[in-house]
């Protein structure tokens, strides 16, 4: 993911939407999150949010800017996103791709090929104009 | 569905049911890859009876094709959001990138 922002943040914007915690220690917890000691209740207020998405960023040394939804999640669940999925808004607003509901079904590599294809289009767009 | 209530259906599946689960999610992976073209819609797979789900997992299957099947989809107009940036005052609209590049977006979380 690093390597697409990396190779293509001139010409595409990237951005993480930081979204409800997937595995809160007050909700579903899972066993990886407790031996690396990531532990997180579910955010109350959107300064929390923003507190652990900070934290995040900072941890995991995530160099794509990072959005932060709201606290009444309107945005996640109109995107089915939590906790985790992908998408690609083409230059023309609408949906190039639409990842599987995330983890199960979260493609790395599809997301990728959808990013290059916006990226050839918008290419052959300004050759076209050019 | 809200995610809350999906969770809580999982944090009730004993140790079986989530192997099962596992593997319901592989056989559903598999049968996408699998086919060329479009992926197939998870729906389809299961009410074909490509990929068998026991009655067990209908509960928490049906509620992982109700969020893969929410969402704009491809083709459709992206739901607008205007959001905060991190570290910034400043909000970022979606929409105002239309007509000027493509926008690639992670939804996630730390946990």
């Amino acid at each position: 993911m690093e390597a697409m922002y990396q190779r293509f943040h001139h010409q595409v914007a990237f951005f993480v939407v930081y979204v409800q915690e997937a595995h809160p220690t007050d909700g579903w917890q899972v066993d990886s999150n407790v031996q690396e000691g990531i532990l997180y209740r579910q955010h109350q207020t959107f300064d929390e949010r923003e507190a652990v998405a900070h934290a995040c960023s900072l941890d995991l040394h995530l160099p794509l800017p990072i959005l932060v939804e709201e606290i009444d999640n309107i945005i996640d669940e109109a995107y089915g996103a939590a906790p985790e999925r992908l998408y690609v808004i083409g230059a023309d607003g609408r949906v190039a791709y639409q990842g599987g509901a995330g983890p199960h079904f979260f493609d790395l590599d599809e997301w990728e090929q959808a990013i290059e294809t916006c990226v050839k289009i918008g290419s052959h767009a300004d050759t076209k104009a050019g | 569905m809200r995610k809350e209530e999906r969770d809580k259906i999982m944090m009730h599946l004993g140790d079986e049911q989530r192997a099962e689960f596992r593997r319901v999610i592989s056989e559903i992976r598999a049968a996408r890859k699998a086919t060329p073209g479009r992926r197939p819609a998870i729906r389809a797979l299961v009410t074909s009876g490509k990929v068998n789900v026991p009655p067990l997992l209908r509960e928490v299957v049906e509620a992982l094709i109700e969020r893969d099947e929410t969402g704009p989809n491809v083709g459709e107009l992206a739901t607008d959001f205007s959001l905060k940036r991190l570290g910034s005052d400043e909000r970022v609209r979606l929409s105002s990138f239309q007509g000027q590049q493509p926008v690639a977006l992670v939804f996630g979380s730390y946990t």
